[in-house]
C-alpha cells in the first residue's frame, strides 16, 4: 500500500514539473514583458524607471535564465512580489488559499450528501414522478451557469427574504462574537457560496449515482440477495450502495479543477477573500507574479486531488491491486 | 451520369426496402428523431440560431442606442421592451438578440477550432505511435492537469482579449480531451484492413490520417462537439461576466448578466433574461449531445428502428 502511494507521488513529480514549465512559458507568449504589460495604462512612466524595475526583478536577463531563476525560487516557496499589493506573493497566498479550500471542501460535502442521496432515491424510485423530477432538476442545475445561479439566489434569499448575507466571509462585528457565535457567523456566510459551488457537482453526482446503482441492482448477487428474502431498502443499504459508491471517488478527483474554476467566479460575486478572487483581480490588474503563482497552486492542487482520488480508490476497492491493475 | 446508373440505384434502394435494411446513418437519424427531448432541444437551438442570424431584422431597437437616459432607463419588462431596459435605457431584448450572435458564434467557432486541433493532434499521435505518441500524450497529460478556467485566466491575462483572441484562447484550453479521445479511436482504426490496404497502396501518412482515419472516428466527435459548444459558451459567459471576455458595449450574455449585478435589488430583469437564455442554450446543447450519443452508438441497436 505504502509502496503504491509513493509510486503515485513519484509519478506526480514530472507532471507538476511540466505544469510549472508550461505556466512559465505560456505567460511569456505575450509580446513585451510583465513590466510592459503592467505599466501599459500609464505609458508616461519614465523609461529609466521601467528599466530599473526590470533589473530589480531580473527581467532584463534572457528567458532561459529567468526560467531557471524562477524555478529555483518557486521551489523554495518564493513567488516574488505582487505588483498590485506590494507584498510577497507567498504571504498573500497563505491568507487566501485556506479560504478557497474551506469553500471547496464544504462544496464537496454538499456535492456528496445531496448528490448521492438524490441519486439513490432516483434509482430506487425509478420511473416515478420523483425520479423524473430529480433527473430534470439535476439537468437544469448542471447546465445553469454558476454566476447566474448566484445572482438569482442573492435576489431571492438576500434581497427578498433577507436570510443570508450577500458578501464577505464574516460579519463586521465578527471580532466581538463569542466562540460559538463566530462558528455560526462563518457557517451563515458559507451557505450561499457553497450552495452555488456545490449544486452543479451534486447534480452530476446524482446523475452518475443513479446510473451506477441501477447497474449494480441488476447484478447477480443482488438477485441472490432478493432470493434470500431481502427486500427494497435493505438490499440497497446493505448490498448495493457500497459498490455503487466506489467510482464516485474518481468523479470527485476529476471535479476538483471544475470547483477551482467555479470558485473564482463564486468568490468574486460573494467578495470571498480566497485565491480565486485574488486571481481575477490579478488578471484585471495584470499582476503577473500573482497570476503565475495562483495558476501553479491551482494546477498542483488538481494533481494532488487526482492522486488522492486514486489512492482513495485503492483503499476502498479491494479489487484494485496496488500495482494499479484490476485483479 | 453513366448510362444505367439510375437503374442500378433504384434496384438497389428497392432491394433495401424489401428487406427493410437501412444505412447506419438513417438508423441514427431515426433514433435521434424518436428522442423527444433531444429533438425539441434541437428546435430550440435552431430558433436561437435563427434569431441570432436575423437579429438586425428582429430587434425592435438599436442594441447600442442610448436615448433620453433618465426617461427610459430601468424600465421593467413591457410590450415595448419585452426584457425591460438597462441603466442606459437600452432595450434589453435587442441586446439579448445581438448577444446571442456573440455568445453562439464564439462558442461554435471555438468548438470547431478545438475539435479540429484535437482531432488532428490525436490522429497524428495515434497513427505514428511509439515515441511520438509518448511525447505527444505527455503534453496532453500536462494540459489536462491544468484547471481549465485558470488556464483561460492566465491566457486572458497575457493577451488583450478581442473576439478572435478569445476564440483562440477557448480553443487552446479545450482541445486536449478530444485529442486523447480521438487517439484512442485511431489506435483501433489503424489496425483495420482498409487502413492496411491504404498503407499497402503507398498512400502518404497525411492522406491516410485525413481521408481514412479521422472520418472513421467522426461520429463520436459529434457528441463531444455538442458538449464542447456548451462548455465554450459557458466559459465565454464566465469570462465576460468577470469583465475578462467580451467587453461592453458589445453585448454578450455573460457581460449582460454582469451589467445587472449592481442593480439586482431594483431591476432584476437586467440579469435575469440573458442568464435564462444562457441556461436554456446550455441545457439544449447537452440534451442534443445526449440524443446524439444514444443515436450514434452502434452497440445500442434498437430493434424498433433496424
Amino acid at each position: 500500500m505504502l509502496k503504491y502511494i509513493v509510486r503515485r507521488l513519484i509519478l506526480a513529480v514530472p507532471l507538476i514539473f511540466g505544469i510549472v514549465t508550461a505556466t512559465f512559458f505560456l505567460a511569456h507568449l505575450a509580446p513585451g514583458d510583465p513590466v510592459d504589460l503592467y505599466l501599459q495604462p500609464q505609458r508616461q512612466v519614465d523609461p529609466a524607471v521601467i528599466e530599473r524595475v526590470r533589473q530589480e526583478r531580473g527581467l532584463d536577463q534572457p528567458l532561459h535564465i529567468q526560467y531557471v531563476n524562477w524555478l529555483s525560487s518557486s521551489a523554495r516557496g518564493d513567488f516574488g512580489e505582487s505588483f498590485l499589493l506590494h507584498r510577497p506573493v507567498r504571504d498573500v497566498l497563505a491568507e487566501t488559499v485556506p479560504y478557497t479550500l474551506l469553500l471547496i471542501l464544504a462544496a464537496l460535502l454538499v456535492d456528496a450528501l445531496l448528490g448521492i442521496s438524490l441519486g439513490v432515491v432516483s434509482a430506487v424510485k425509478r420511473g416515478t414522478k420523483l425520479d423524473r423530477a430529480v433527473t430534470l432538476g439535476s439537468l437544469v442545475l448542471y447546465a445553469m451557469p454558476g454566476f447566474w445561479l448566484a445572482l438569482m439566489l442573492i435576489l431571492l434569499f438576500s434581497v427578498q427574504l433577507g436570510w443570508f448575507p450577500t458578501s464577505q466571509a464574516t460579519s463586521l462585528d465578527y471580532a466581538d462574537l463569542g466562540a460559538f457565535g463566530k462558528l455560526l457567523d462563518r457557517l451563515w456566510h458559507l451557505v450561499l457560496p457553497v450552495t452555488v459551488l456545490g449544486v452543479a457537482g451534486a447534480a452530476a453526482t446524482a446523475r452518475y449515482m443513479r446510473g451506477r446503482l441501477l447497474d449494480v441492482l441488476g447484478e447477480e448477487y443482488i438477485t441472490a440477495a432478493r432470493a434470500r428474502g431481502f427486500r427494497g431498502w435493505t438490499i440497497v443499504r446493505r448490498h448495493a450502495l457500497k459498490n455503487a459508491m466506489i467510482p464516485i471517488i474518481t468523479i470527485y478527483g476529476m471535479s476538483l479543477p471544475l470547483m477551482l474554476g467555479g470558485a473564482t467566479i463564486v468568490e468574486t460575486i460573494f467578495a470571498w477573500p480566497g485565491m480565486g478572487r485574488l486571481t481575477v483581480d490579478a488578471v484585471l490588474g495584470r499582476d503577473y507574479p500573482v497570476i503565475l503563482a495562483t495558476t501553479m497552486v491551482a494546477a498542483v492542487l488538481t494533481v494532488l486531488g487526482s492522486l488522492l482520488a486514486d489512492v482513495g480508490y485503492a483503499v476502498v476497492d479491494p479489487r484494485v491491486s496496488y500495482d494499479g491493475s484490476r485483479r | 451520369m453513366a448510362p444505367g446508373a439510375e437503374r442500378v440505384r433504384s434496384v438497389d434502394s428497392g432491394a433495401r426496402e424489401r428487406i427493410g435494411a437501412r444505412s447506419p446513418w438513417e438508423v441514427s437519424v431515426r433514433r435521434f428523431r424518436a428522442n423527444r427531448l433531444a429533438l425539441w432541444s434541437l428546435y430550440v437551438l435552431a430558433i436561437l440560431v435563427l434569431a441570432a442570424l436575423l437579429a438586425p431584422l428582429l430587434a425592435p431597437h438599436d442594441p447600442l442606442a442610448i436615448g433620453d437616459v433618465m426617461a427610459t432607463r430601468f424600465q421593467p419588462p413591457s410590450w415595448a421592451h419585452p426584457f425591460g431596459t438597462d441603466e442606459f435605457g437600452r432595450d434589453l431584448f435587442s441586446r439579448a438578440l445581438y448577444g446571442a450572435r456573440v455568445s453562439l458564434s464564439v462558442g461554435i467557432l471555438a468548438m470547431l477550432l478545438a475539435t479540429s486541433i484535437g482531432s488532428l493532434y490525436g490522429a497524428v499521435s495515434g497513427y505514428f505511435g511509439g515515441i511520438v505518441d509518448g511525447v505527444m500524450m505527455r503534453i496532453v497529460d500536462v494540459w489536462i492537469a491544468f484547471p481549465a478556467f485558470y488556464l483561460m485566466l492566465l491566457l486572458v491575462g497575457v493577451f488583450e482579449a478581442s473576439v478572435p483572441v478569445l476564440i483562440l484562447i477557448l480553443a487552446l484550453t479545450a482541445w486536449p480531451p478530444t485529442a486523447r479521445f480521438i487517439r484512442g479511436e485511431i489506435l483501433s482504426l489503424r489496425e483495420r484492413d482498409y487502413v492496411e490496404a491504404a498503407r499497402a497502396m503507398g498512400l502518404p501518412a497525411h492522406r491516410i490520417i485525413l481521408r481514412h482515419l479521422i472520418p472513421g472516428a467522426l461520429s463520436p466527435v459529434l457528441v463531444t462537439g455538442a458538449l464542447a459548444v456548451a462548455g465554450m459558451i459557458g466559459a465565454e459567459a464566465g469570462l465576460s461576466f468577470l469583465g475578462l471576455g467580451i467587453s461592453p458595449p458589445t453585448p454578450s450574455w455573460g457581460n449582460m448578466v454582469a451589467a445587472g449585478k449592481d442593480a439586482l435589488a431594483s431591476a432584476w430583469w437586467i440579469s435575469f433574461f440573458p442568464g435564462a437564455l444562457l441556461t436554456i442554450t446550455l441545457i439544449a446543447f447537452s440534451l442534443v449531445a445526449d440524443g446524439l450519443r444514444d443515436a450514434l452508438d452502434p452497440k445500442a441497436l434498437d430493434q424498433k428502428f433496424v
